[in-house]
């Protein structure tokens, strides 16, 4: 890889995908895995990018769908074929949230429209504000919250399980 | 004042603090005395502190710098579009077959899919008629194979409520020739049927009628047959989708199997609600030994079936998918498959309407409309065939008047004219046009919705259907049946005119329930207040739209 460009790109902006990706996924090979799709996909079409685009906005909503798409596939294998890998740095679990109900969550999300998951992840994983999501997202800050309300309605069915 | 259901809706924003301090209040003043409500907001409360939970983790500088490297090696300057995607492509594959099991909820769902393709359907939606040689990599290699099916069917339309219709099939599929199948029932032959992938149609005889019936496939179905049979990736990753239970080792036989149970209404083809699939395979070969299935729609239909005495690579010289027409054979009508497009689906539409009283169907469940079809062309039939009773005894009366030996007059036996039999199998065809292209577009993942439940033909500017189209937009069907393609806003404003959808109540009222069609905004309209956005999602999971 020769184009400094691009590697000064992933060199600044690796941390924040891998972040989206594991915080949606909770599993190191797949968080690669989805670092892996946005660059090799950005490479692709890399002499087509002018000077004018928003790299972390970009990225990040990028690694937030890949994210989201990468659950999707491998949220039937997950169960079977997870292997338990060492945390990264954060804390540890609560004693209420089991791991299982982590995976759980991440399916259910992988199965909400697409624009609500990724409300939902901004929001409530990544801690982004209202403002933000409908700034990365360009709708309104009123459709943003929409989302997230119906996206948090349809999890809690999910979820009525666990209670 | 709220009613509980407005409450309901509240919740998440509630839960999430959006609301303002006279909504919380009264939030707070339903929850404390309604229990349902309550464990409604415990179960967000849950959600909310396990999403909590998920984002206090963060990568390490490790990770980064080998998710760096590993990037950076694997790119080169030369490397084109094409091959990069040839490597995500593989990446994907390697993921998903990785697993034993896996391979055999391929086989399941595969296998499930011949099933109703041939059996409910009368052709396979996507092609997996022909799949057989497609089911994984270790079964690639094998080009025929014959097994027979029994079936026990309930609720179908023309039996009565309470009787099973039992059935015996003996199939027989190759990847060079085709399908050929047997059916018997009580030990007749009932039908012969040969799909060959030489000819674009295929035809069923009827011994006990000395009848046949050709049926004529389209370019698409005909080619993707073709095309699908050799290459098992497409299936494979099309059907990847599904969750399963392991249900462990036993015996069958004397040979040791592994199992899986899928319960997934995708392998009803979207056709019956609840779909159970059971596979057992042979530990040692991967081969499947039995299948069981029991589906079931809302409407009282049940089809359960057991397949099993497979044999795998028949040896077949072509002689057994020769057939010639008996000259004493009759042909009972000609059915050409439709095509599923938005054409199809108009024809379809404009059928249905005269079926439905003038109105559209509540919904595109496919077992649904085939009832509703059948039951208003047999009436129709019964009612011709009154009228031809009538008029012979008519006939003997005036004779009688007359002073003329009754027994003179011809005995007529009523009969159903070939127009109705032709008319009730158009209409059938039509009706498959429209709800195959639905289904097509569900499996496409275009983000269909279907609003026969909101909208009659009256209201002509309205949506009636909608799904994406490849402009970035919609493409929508109105209520005077017109085609126009729209943005996503605009697909957004149109829905949030038309009229709420009717409550639970009102649906069991109707004989058409809304199981099978989505509805939901593609992009949320912009509401003044969070209160005023009503959820129309909730009938089932939603689909998904595909991201660019």
């Amino acid at each position: 890889m020769q184009d400094k460009g691009f590697t000064k790109l992933v060199d600044d902006h690796s941390r924040l995908v891998l972040n989206a990706a594991y915080r949606v996924l909770g599993s190191r090979t797949s968080a690669e895995d989805v670092h892996q799709d946005v660059f090799t996909a950005i490479w692709q079409r890399w002499e087509s990018f002018n000077g004018d685009t928003s790299w972390p906005a970009y990225l990040y909503r990028c690694a937030v769908r890949k994210a989201i798409d990468h659950a999707k596939a491998s949220r039937k294998t997950r169960s079977i074929d997870a292997i338990s890998e060492p945390a990264a740095t954060g804390s540890a679990d609560s004693a209420a949230i089991t791991t299982e109900m982590k995976d759980k969550l991440a399916a259910c999300i992988s199965k909400l429209p697409d624009r609500q998951a990724e409300v939902f992840v901004m929001y409530r994983i990544e801690g982004k504000s209202y403002n933000q999501i409908a700034e990365v997202l360009q709708c309104k800050l009123q459709t943003a919250r929409v989302h997230m309300h119906r996206a948090l309605t349809q999890l809690a069915k999910d979820f009525k399980e666990y209670l | 004042m709220l009613d509980h259901n407005e409450i309901k809706e509240l919740l998440a924003g509630y839960a999430l603090g959006d609301l303002s301090d006279d909504q919380a209040k009264i939030i707070e003043e339903h929850v404390s005395q309604c229990q349902s409500c309550e464990q409604e907001l415990e179960s967000i409360r849950l959600v909310l502190e396990c999403a909590g939970q998920m984002s206090k983790v963060s990568v390490d500088d490790d990770m980064c710098i080998s998710a760096k490297e590993g990037l950076l090696s694997s790119l080169s300057p030369e490397q084109t579009q094409t091959t990069a995607a040839k490597t995500v492509r593989k990446i994907q594959w390697r993921t998903i077959m990785q697993s034993k099991i896996t391979k055999f909820a391929t086989a399941a769902v595969v296998i499930l899919g011949v099933f109703l393709g041939m059996y409910v359907l009368g052709i396979s939606l996507d092609g997996s008629s022909v799949a057989w040689a497609s089911l994984a990599d270790h079964v690639q290699k094998i080009k025929t194979v014959s097994y027979k099916m029994h079936m026990t069917m309930k609720g179908l339309p023309g039996l009565p409520k309470d009787k099973a219709m039992e059935m015996d099939t003996t199939i027989l599929i190759s990847s060079d020739y085709g399908m050929k199948m047997e059916m018997s029932m009580d030990g007749k032959v009932m039908s012969k049927m040969y799909m060959l992938l030489a000819e674009k149609s295929m035809i069923s005889f009827m011994p006990e009628q000395k009848k046949y019936m050709l049926i004529t496939l389209t370019d698409d179905i005909h080619e993707k047959m073709k095309k699908e049979s050799n290459d098992p990736r497409a299936m494979v990753a099309e059907y990847m989708g599904l969750e399963y239970v392991d249900l462990g080792r036993k015996e069958i036989d004397g040979i040791e199997v592994e199992g899986i149970e899928v319960n997934d209404p995708k392998i009803g083809g979207g056709m019956f609600q609840n779909c159970i699939g059971r596979l057992w395979v042979e530990v040692e070969t991967d081969l499947p030994v039995r299948i069981e299935m029991e589906f079931g729609s809302d409407k009282g239909m049940e089809i359960k079936g057991v397949i099993e005495d497979f044999n795998w690579d028949v040896a077949l010289d072509g002689s057994e998918f020769a057939y010639t027409i008996p000259e004493d054979y009759e042909k009972m009508g000609e059915v050409v498959m439709p095509e599923m497009n938005a054409e199809a689906a108009i024809e379809g539409l404009k059928m249905l309407i005269d079926i439905y009283d003038g109105k559209f169907p509540k919904s595109l469940n496919m077992m649904e409309l085939i009832q509703d079809v059948s039951k208003y062309r047999m009436e129709e039939m019964k009612q011709k065939m009154e009228e031809q009773k009538k008029a012979h005894e008519k006939a003997v009366e005036e004779a009688t008047a007359a002073g003329i030996d009754p027994n003179t007059i011809a005995q007529v036996k009523p009969e159903v004219s070939k127009e109705l039999q032709q008319k009730m199998i158009d209409d059938q065809m039509k009706m498959q046009g429209v709800c195959m292209f639905y289904l097509k577009l569900v499996g496409e993942k275009k983000d269909p919705a279907y609003y026969g439940d909101r909208i009659t033909p009256a209201d002509k500017d309205m949506i009636l259907m909608r799904w994406l189209n490849d402009k970035d937009g919609y493409t929508v069907i109105l209520g005077d049946l017109s085609i126009v393609d729209l943005t996503p806003e605009e697909v957004g404003e149109m829905e949030a005119l038309l009229p709420e959808p009717p409550k639970p109540a009102e649906v069991e009222a109707h004989t058409h329930t809304h199981t099978d069609t989505h509805t939901h905004h593609p992009e949320a309209p912009e509401p003044a207040e969070v209160e005023e956005v009503k959820e129309v999602e909730e009938l089932k999971p939603l689909p998904v739209v595909p991201v660019e």
